[in-house]
């Protein structure tokens, strides 16, 4: 290495950071966790929401599927019923 | 690793002198180059469950500290058009180790252009590799040692043109 880049090492070397630096950082963090409570809060607020919203859709899904299954099963025996007829007629 | 709040803070408390020395050569102004370091250091924490390993969070903090630095200085303009002009004269001809000199070189650096700059910041201040300087500033390795080259030319010439002889 040469003078110049030795004294280019010099020139540039680390400085020492202000005292309160470490502080001042921690303070930022502490600050933005605690401006990260409420958002937290909300989404699980908004998540639970959602889960209680699914709970209820799904239990008309399974009515509905009840429902139609119920009505299905009486199409079923009137189909039955008159193809019987139509065989005992014949 | 987890953003401990212990842990953490002894992370900062030994890497704020780096942090802060590249944003403070770059910018020459601490009240900037102290906000440079509280934002990357923010960053870090931020980022902190990405973070694998001791080395790879002084990789991001240096990262992020160039890249805020070098938007510092376009925001703010803060081009320093202090050149050899500004140094002042010495009272006798300075050496090599003498603190006149070393404040001389440092104002030169500062009149680099921004990217040049913070190449020859890297590699002096932290004495990174060339391909360490291209993986943290993004650009090709034939870009970042020809900038290096260009940069020393040209700071050579003019401290031989103002201190002739006195480094080599």
């Amino acid at each position: 290495m040469t003078d110049f880049e030795s004294g280019l090492r010099e020139a540039l070397r680390r400085r020492e950071p202000p005292r309160d630096l470490t502080n001042a950082v921690m303070a930022r963090v502490a600050v933005r966790r605690r401006s990260l409570w409420p958002a937290v809060a909300a989404v699980a607020l908004v998540t639970a929401a959602g889960v209680g919203e699914g709970l209820r859709a799904k239990r008309e899904l399974m009515f509905a599927v009840e429902l139609t299954s119920r009505k299905l099963g009486v199409a079923q025996a009137k189909v039955m019923e008159l193809s019987q007829r139509r065989i005992g007629r014949d | 690793m987890k953003a401990d709040g212990a842990k953490f803070a002894a992370l900062v408390r030994e890497r704020q002198g780096m942090v802060y020395s590249i944003a403070w050569n770059y910018l020459r102004n601490q009240a900037l180059a102290e906000e440079v370091a509280q934002e990357a250091f923010l960053e870090l924490h931020r980022r902190m469950a990405q973070i694998e390993s001791e080395a790879h969070a002084v990789h991001f903090l240096r990262r992020v500290a160039v890249h805020r630095a070098i938007d510092e200085g376009r925001r703010t303009r803060l081009q320093s058009r202090m050149g050899l002009e500004g140094v002042p004269e010495p009272a006798e001809r300075p050496r090599a180790g003498d603190p006149m000199l070393e404040a001389a070189l440092a104002r030169l650096v500062a009149t680099l252009p921004g990217r040049a700059r913070m190449i020859v910041i890297l590699r002096y201040q932290e004495d990174l590799e060339p391909t360490e300087i291209a993986l943290i500033l993004g650009i090709p390795l034939g870009t970042v040692k020809s900038s290096l080259h260009r940069a020393l030319s040209v700071l050579r010439k003019r401290m031989a043109r103002k201190w002739k002889g006195v480094l080599q």
